[in-house]
């Protein structure tokens, strides 16, 4: 990954970030109702009113003392169920962080990460693993199949953790892949298949556990514009049918298909607006 | 996620690495081939053993003019084992301990024995008839004519290897053939006994003929052996250690300098439990060192799998895999390795042990063993993949993902 890279993030000393926490906590009401109000506009009555996910003072430091990075400071934000919100920042900002941490596939340092009211961060490692198997699905810039099983196989992937059987997840995983129009190529493997078609079979297996939340890190990173679009146009149906999704980009263009954008820079939460 | 699938699993990803794959197993079906062959080998050799001692009778005991115990514990050169002779004395001394069924002197020697125009050198038996045909009992079987009776004269019985193959042309029933140039008629044929078994290779007569053969190359009294059926039901044991006690106070000797040993069935079991036992021991060492080898072999691939497949390590827990199912995950794929190698080894195996029996190599493989292999090989395979497996399931999903 590049985030090392970018000129912007500077190392700060771990104490800072820790510090600021409790201001940031305090202001938790505030920082909610500004997502909200962001540019003035605001969210249709009725729509979005559940919350799925919600992140309270979160900070995730890397090492400790003067090597320390803050990769995420003090991030208070909520998100509803059904929306589509993007995560817009520089290389290196954290934004991959970010999602880790709203995915429960990392613990924060400090601050809690709730997810549909649930108190992720008290509960087990088991217990987040089954939660994060039902309640979220991934979406990978480098799609991350595995490259010995078939599309169908990939798809069925996360109902055979879940012994559902053969039958039920075959017919289903079928159905999923055909509705991204992958119905011809299901006994593929991997390699076999182009970046797009990759990326429709991982948005597949992403949707096989009918997830609550889908969070994708840049999942038009690998792919070139006109079928960047055309994943771009996925995410949008899959929106339009009322899921929940976080998009994590560095790239301005994507903004458009979203209703909300959270602006992040070296892990701070920059500003967060609503578009629709 | 459950076993089949797991399995399943395994084995494609052993198939998108199928060279390494393939060499990790054949570490192992070398280690499984070297047990099966091995163990068979020494079951092979134990079951000839057991066969022989049937043949020899589990109640029967013999007296030899030697003491082997010396030969056993000081091994074969420089100790020259102490010998003596056993005379009629002895014999008629032995007769009279209890528990005796049948007794009989037996007098050997080497010969000359001519058939039409064909002589070869043997060594036969000069015994007596009823007695000799009481304790060998039912091992001896007749295949053609009949055994020795007290009142022949000049007669012969020819084990069966003997009668078929120690001449061109074959003696038959009524055959004459002249021993040191005294003519005998052939009045029996052995049943073939069994692969080794002596009485096979038994040339037989009336125990006076021999004597009279033998002449002056022996003392007046000699005998070359004593051989006794105990009793059914008495303890074998302990009628050895009476005639042991009568045959040292005969030959005016103490357990230290004596001329003579007792041979019995458990004697010889137990000198042969000992010859088989450290070769089972050396055999099995070195199929033992050639399985280690080949589980370090497993562990190695593993822990190269474990690396390599970083990045799926993270989907699967990024999917909501723990880390216990992914840590049996990848015991399974150790597991399967195992399986493999125990299999085609055990069919190695036994191909070998068929080829050694075709070479005359008496090799033999037991279900349990066939079984056991397998089992033995699945669980070395898991035990080698324990560590990496754990590696893989402790993997910072984080990282994972983000190896590339
Ligand atoms: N394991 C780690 N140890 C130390 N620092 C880390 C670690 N992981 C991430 N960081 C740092 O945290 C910061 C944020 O990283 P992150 O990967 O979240 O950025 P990003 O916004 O996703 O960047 P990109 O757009 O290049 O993917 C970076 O400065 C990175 O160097
Ligand atoms: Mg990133």
């Amino acid at each position: 990954m590049t985030g090392a890279k970018s000129a912007s993030s500077k190392p700060q000393p771990a104490g800072k970030a820790a510090a600021m926490c409790t201001q940031a906590a305090n202001s938790h009401e505030a920082a909610g109702t500004s997502l909200h109000t962001g540019n003035g506009k605001p969210v249709p009555p009725g729509m979005h009113e559940r919350e799925i996910l919600r992140l309270e003072c979160v900070s995730k430091l890397y090492g400790s003392g003067e090597s320390g990075v803050a990769a995420i400071r003090d991030m208070d934000f909520t998100i509803h169920n059904g929306e589509l919100t993007s995560v817009l920042g520089p290389s290196g900002s954290g934004k991959s962080t970010l999602l880790h941490l709203m995915g429960l596939l990392d613990k924060p340092t400090t601050g809690k990460v709730y997810i549909a009211g649930t108190d992720t961060t008290s509960i087990s490692d088991a217990d987040q693993a089954r939660l994060r198997g039902k309640m979220i699905g991934f979406v990978f810039q480098a799609f991350n199949l595995i490259s010995s099983f078939t599309a169908l196989e990939n798809v069925e992937l996360p109902l055979m953790i879940y012994d559902v059987p053969k039958e039920e997840r075959r017919k289903k995983a079928t159905a999923i892949l055909e509705r991204l129009q992958m119905g011809h190529r299901l006994n593929h493997l991997p390699s076999q298949l182009s970046g797009g078609e990759r990326q429709r079979v991982a948005i597949a297996r992403a949707l096989i556990n009918d997830p609550e939340i889908i969070l994708a890190d840049e999942p038009t990173g690998n792919l070139d514009s006109k079928t960047g679009e055309e994943v771009l146009k996925i995410i949008e149906d899959l929106h339009q049918e009322g899921r929940t999704i976080i998009l994590v980009t560095h790239d301005e263009s994507l903004v458009k298909v979203t209703e909300k954008v959270v602006r992040i820079r070296d892990g701070r939460l920059v500003k967060s607006e609503v578009l629709v | 996620m459950n076993t089949a699938d797991m399995l399943n699993y395994s084995i494609k990803s052993m198939r998108s690495r199928s060279l390494r794959s393939w060499l990790t197993i054949v570490g192992v079906v070398v280690g499984i081939t070297a047990m099966v062959l091995l163990v068979g080998l020494v079951q092979g050799l134990k079951n000839d053993v057991e066969s022989q001692l049937k043949g020899f009778g589990t109640n029967t005991i013999v007296i030899i003019p030697m003491d082997v115990s010396k030969v056993a514990s000081y091994g074969s050169t420089q100790m020259v084992p102490s010998s003596g002779k056993l005379t009629e004395l002895d014999y008629q001394r032995v007769k009279k301990a209890g528990s005796i069924d049948a007794i009989t002197k037996i007098l050997s020697g080497r010969f000359n024995m001519q058939f039409k125009n064909e002589s070869i050198t043997v060594s036969a038996s000069g015994i007596e008839p009823e007695n000799y045909g009481r304790i060998i009992g039912s091992s001896l079987e007749i295949d053609t004519g009949r055994f020795l009776v007290p009142s022949d004269h000049h007669a012969l019985v020819l084990g069966y290897s003997i009668a078929d193959s120690g001449f061109t042309k074959k003696p038959e029933v009524g055959s004459d053939i002249y021993v040191s140039g005294e003519k005998f008629k052939v009045v029996g044929i052995l049943k073939k006994a069994g692969s080794a078994n002596s009485l096979d290779s038994a040339v037989l007569m009336p125990f006076d003929d021999a004597k009279s053969l033998l002449g002056d190359s022996i003392g007046p009294n000699e005998i070359s052996a004593i051989r006794i059926l105990v009793k059914e039901g008495e303890n074998v044991n302990e009628t050895a250690d009476q005639i042991e006690s009568i045959m040292l106070s005969s030959h005016r000797k103490n357990e230290d300098n004596k001329d003579f040993s007792l041979v019995t069935a458990g004697y010889i079991s137990s000198q042969i439990d000992q010859t088989t036992s450290l070769l089972s021991l050396f055999l099995g060492a070195i199929a033992g060192i050639s399985l280690v080898v080949g589980a370090i072999g497993i562990s190695n691939t593993m822990f190269m799998t474990v690396l390599e497949r970083r990045q799926e390590i993270g989907l699967l827990k990024a999917i909501g895999m723990e880390e216990g199912e992914i840590e049996r995950l990848f015991i399974a794929e150790a597991g399967v390795i195992g399986i493999a190698g125990g299999t085609l080894g055990l069919l190695l195996g036994a191909l070998l042990i068929g080829v050694a029996n075709l070479l005359g190599f008496p090799a033999q493989i037991l279900p349990q063993i066939a079984i056991g292999a397998v089992v033995f090989s699945a669980i070395v395979g898991m035990a080698a993949g324990f560590i990496p497996s754990r590696q893989a399931a402790r993997l910072d999903a984080i990282e994972a993902l983000r190896y590339e």
